[in-house]
């Protein structure tokens, strides 16, 4: 389970309730819905890190480069601060493989 | 037995259930209750050979048995001693009824009083005042001892129980007094006997005496008597009404009807194990989530924690059988929002209880203009919710991701002279507390217009999530409105010249000091027509992200000067943020960054950031929840003070006349500008690096007694906010702004604590460390909130969270500090 290929299925209802704990202080999910302390995460699948239009992205963040997408993300949200060191994102990261997967499934479903 | 686990279990069911045998009885019992055991004792002494001196000489007279004895075991053993002997004896006209645990009764003759338990230092003030005005009493919370001589010239000693702990104990009567008088031995037996109300009457006659120690240790105890203090029947598992009144059933009413009150009681606690019992299979059911090792970091990054047992409830239900659960057990659990507070109040590392799941916008009252919601509501969304109403919140504080819960159990605030802090627009609420299961607290619809000022309501709307976890809460709203909001820059001088004039004229107004310069920048608004249309020109303030090409542009000219200072210094980020375009409050972590604690070079940049508010004068208009907000920039550090400064009536007059004849001397200022004048002679003569802005804000009073603008309606707040900046990711860096960051407060509050009585904000206020430090802090904050007010909310939280499953070591720290 170490990578998004052996991952377990995620659920999009329990991805919903880990975004609303842990991630809508600073972001909202639905295009159009405008930053808050993080980048709105609207088109988020495909898209460069750090290049979200009217947001103020790390150094780091930026320099990056990397495609967000289930195998990036998955890895990512593992350890937020060990993958992109130096990110402004004020986030510990997910442990369970599961609870990543079904964070992605909800990302997935509404960031489009 | 099976009561007796029932209350070992569930203390506050017990409370409730005692209650109920106390408040009915009365002028004739006491009922006791402790950790480890419990007994009440009512006797009914129908000896015709009693000295009936007092009032109730016709009807059978009563005594009053008290007993404290360590050990529950031995207590029980005794209780099957008494009912041997019971059944010997049941002939006696000395009756008496002993409620074990309010579990049984059985008669037995008076003569042979055995033991139960009890561990009140008031009681037995309250005894010995009554029982034997000669002996000195200790002082409060000190233990009361009473020589066995003393005791002796009062009471004829009839028996004597040595009965270790847990062992059987004799109840041999008449044998000799050979109690020992020694403290925190094993024996701590105390008999005293009386009849009627009035204790004095029936000494040495009736009253049987046992053992010289009094114990004061700090068990609770309830005490009904005659004078008792009140205790009533407030306890009950979710009742949580005060029942003090119930206090004054006639004794007649109390013997007529004891019988049911008992088979009440003990209906009652059986129901109550039952469903104790249940209670972990209950939770079990619940839906509700646990995550072990959970990590979690405020939103400005200063304070992490790994917490052992993170909760979440999806339910109300479960969220109720968490505290029930977790109350039984005595495993903390505190409850966390959105873990927004820069000084992490919510964060306990042993257990925490996210309400981020309960977060539905339940019912808008649109007559009546209230929402009520749940605890986990961000403001945000509640703002959306009540949009379609044309309602919104009376204020808002600089962002909106904050959950209602946490929003107001800190008591955050917005601005505006005479717009109180969002706790004071809480209307009612539900707390689920750990003693007393959910209560209701507030003003109960349908009777808006009766004005009871509910103490425990004042103290549960800034209840810093220690009194229990808010599961519903009520806001009252007022219809929405636009703003035109006016940035404008001035200077220190004006300010003094024209506050008095702003504080009235804008109904939010909030000044931003510029550190080391002698910029200050005000932005003000007022409510505008809302059917005109937003169409006027201009900057306005922060634009927190660039959106338009109109914004892009704005943005290049106002960011001007401060690219040049980073042109200067950095040549290469300079190049990449010109090209970027970035936006004011990247610019100025990137500008920090280079020395953010070197004083000198954070003048240079106040400087540029001065200029950049210069560039920025204008004006725009949109909803207040728009308006209101504000960005905050990076990761920061923030202390902000709050601090009484008159009434807008009281000072006003004569201020403003003194402007308009251009005086100004301190002597005419309000103690807001005074503040500033101050603190920014601290910090020049300091030397501190302090970075922009110094935020100031107003507030008119909060009935909340826990609000840092705790006050009359009327009566005026200012609020005070310094700031550093985090504009490194290196922990050594970080480091050293945190210490720095520290000693600036540490500096703002003794030179400025005592003389403007400063409280800080809840979300930001830090447990000192150095010990020293923290009594006086403690001892701040008593002078602050006023010693009544504080001893108030201490007791509450006590009562309703005796196990602490709600605190965290910061609210452990500030009031229950030794």
């Amino acid at each position: 389970m170490a990578s998004f290929a052996e991952a377990p299925a995620g659920d999009v209802a329990k991805g919903a309730k880990i975004f609303k704990t842990k991630c809508a202080q600073c972001h909202v999910a639905e295009p159009g819905g405008g930053h808050k302390q993080g980048p709105n995460l609207g088109g988020l699948f495909g898209r460069v890190s750090g290049t979200t239009e009217g947001f103020s992205y790390s150094a780091a963040n930026k320099n990056k480069g990397v495609k967000w997408d289930e195998t990036t993300l998955y890895d990512y949200l593992l350890n937020p601060k060990k993958y992109i060191p130096g990110t402004k994102m004020v986030f510990a990261g997910l442990k369970k493989p599961q609870d990543r997967a079904d964070l992605i499934a909800y990302l997935k479903d509404s960031t489009k | 037995m099976m009561m007796m686990m029932f209350y070992r279990r569930q203390p506050s069911r017990r409370a409730f259930v005692e209650s109920i045998i106390a408040t009915t009885t009365i002028t004739t019992s006491i009922t006791t209750r402790a950790r480890d055991g419990v007994a009440g004792l009512v006797l009914n002494n129908n000896n015709n050979n009693n000295n009936n001196d007092n009032d109730n000489t016709k009807s059978s007279t009563s005594g009053i048995l008290l007993i404290n004895r360590r050990g529950i075991a031995g207590h029980s053993n005794n209780n099957r001693q008494q009912q041997q002997q019971n059944q010997q004896q049941n002939n006696s006209q000395n009756q008496m009824e002993t409620y074990v645990g309010g579990n049984r009764a059985r008669v037995i003759p008076s003569h042979q009083l055995t033991l139960a338990q009890t561990t009140n230092p008031l009681l037995y003030r309250k005894l010995i005042r009554k029982l034997m005005p000669g002996v000195p009493l200790s002082k409060p919370g000190e233990r009361q001892t009473v020589a066995l001589e003393d005791f002796m010239k009062e009471f004829q000693v009839l028996h004597v129980n040595r009965g270790a702990a847990g062992g059987m104990s004799s109840s041999s009567p008449s044998s000799s007094a050979t109690a020992r008088g020694g403290r925190g031995g094993d024996e701590r037996d105390l008999l005293v006997m009386s009849k009627g109300a009035k204790l004095v009457g029936a000494r040495k006659r009736t009253a049987r005496f046992f053992s010289p120690t009094f114990d004061g240790s700090s068990n609770s105890t309830s005490v009904e008597g005659g004078n008792s203090d009140g205790r009533g029947g407030g306890g009950g598992g979710g009742g949580g009404g005060e029942g003090g009144d119930r206090q004054h059933h006639s004794k007649s009413m109390w013997q007529k009807y004891r019988f049911y009150a008992f088979m009440l009681g003990c209906a009652l606690s059986f129901y109550a194990y039952r469903e104790s019992v249940k209670e972990t299979e209950n939770l079990e059911k619940q839906n509700y989530t646990t995550e072990k090792e959970y990590e979690i970091e405020n939103w400005s990054g200063t304070k992490k924690v790994v917490v052992d047992t993170f909760t979440q409830p999806e339910t109300t239900e479960a969220l109720e059988a968490i505290v029930r659960h977790a109350s039984l057990r005595g495993k903390k659990i505190r409850p966390v929002g959105a873990a927004l507070s820069p000084n992490g109040v919510a964060f306990e590392k042993e257990g925490m209880v996210s309400l981020a799941l309960l977060d539905k916008v339940l019912h808008v009252d649109e007559e009546k203009k209230q929402v009520t919601v749940q605890p986990g509501a961000r403001v945000s969304d509640v703002t959306e919710a009540l949009r379609k109403y044309n309602l919104t919140l009376q204020n808002y504080a600089s962002i909106r991701e904050q959950q209602i819960g946490g929003f107001t159990q800190v008591g955050a605030h917005g601005t505006g002279a005479k717009i109180p802090p969002v706790d004071a627009t809480v209307v009612r609420m539900k707390l689920i507390t750990p003693s007393r299961g959910v209560i209701e607290l507030g003003v109960k619809e349908g009777e808006e217009d009766k004005k009871v000022i509910d103490p425990t309501f004042e103290a549960a709307k800034v209840g810093l999530g220690s009194l229990g976890v808010a599961s519903e809460i009520t806001l009252q709203c007022v219809d929405a409105y636009q703003l035109k909001e006016d940035t404008f820059t001035t200077t220190p001088e004006r300010i003094e010249k024209n506050h008095e004039t702003w504080i009235r004229s804008y109904k939010h107004v909030r000044y931003m000091w510029i550190p080391h310069t002698d910029c200050v920048v005000v932005v003000g608004s007022n409510p505008i027509d809302s059917k005109k249309k937003k169409s006027l020109p201009g900057f306005g303030t922060v634009l927190s992200y660039l959106t338009t090409p109109n914004e892009r542009k704005q943005n290049k000219y106002r960011t001007k000067p401060m690219i040049d200072l980073l042109k200067k210094l950095d040549k290469e980020s300079a190049k990449k943020a010109e090209q970027e375009n970035v936006g004011f409050g990247e610019l100025r972590d990137l500008l920090l960054r280079i020395d953010p604690l070197n004083v000198d070079h954070v003048k240079k940049v106040n400087a540029a950031e001065a200029e950049f508010w210069k560039r920025s004068h204008g004006t725009r208009v949109d909803w207040s929840d728009q308006i209101l907000g504000f960005d905050c920039g990076g990761q920061q550090h923030v202390l902000e003070v709050a601090f009484p400064c008159g009434t807008l009536e009281e000072k006003g007059e004569n201020l403003v006349s003194s402007a308009n004849a251009g005086v100004s001397h301190p002597s005419s200022l309000r103690k807001d500008l005074l503040f500033m004048r101050d603190l920014r002679k601290m910090i020049a003569e300091n030397n501190i690096p302090a970075h922009a802005p110094i935020e100031q804000r107003w507030t008119s009073g909060s009935s909340s007694i826990m609000s840092p603008s705790h006050g009359e309606k009327d009566s005026l707040h200012s609020w005070v906010g310094i700031i550093m900046y985090l504009p490194t990711q290196v922990e050594a860096e970080r480091e050293e702004i945190t210490a720095r960051f520290t000693e600036y407060g540490e500096q703002m509050r003794d030179a400025l604590g005592d003389e403007y009585l400063l409280k800080t904000h809840w979300a930001k206020i830090e447990l000192e460390k150095n010990m020293v430090r923290r009594s006086k802090q403690v001892e701040r904050l008593k002078t602050a909130y006023g010693k009544e007010n504080f001893r108030a909310f201490r007791d509450l939280r006590r009562k309703f969270d005796p196990k602490g499953v709600l605190m965290n070591e910061l609210i452990e720290g500030l009031f229950e500090s030794k």
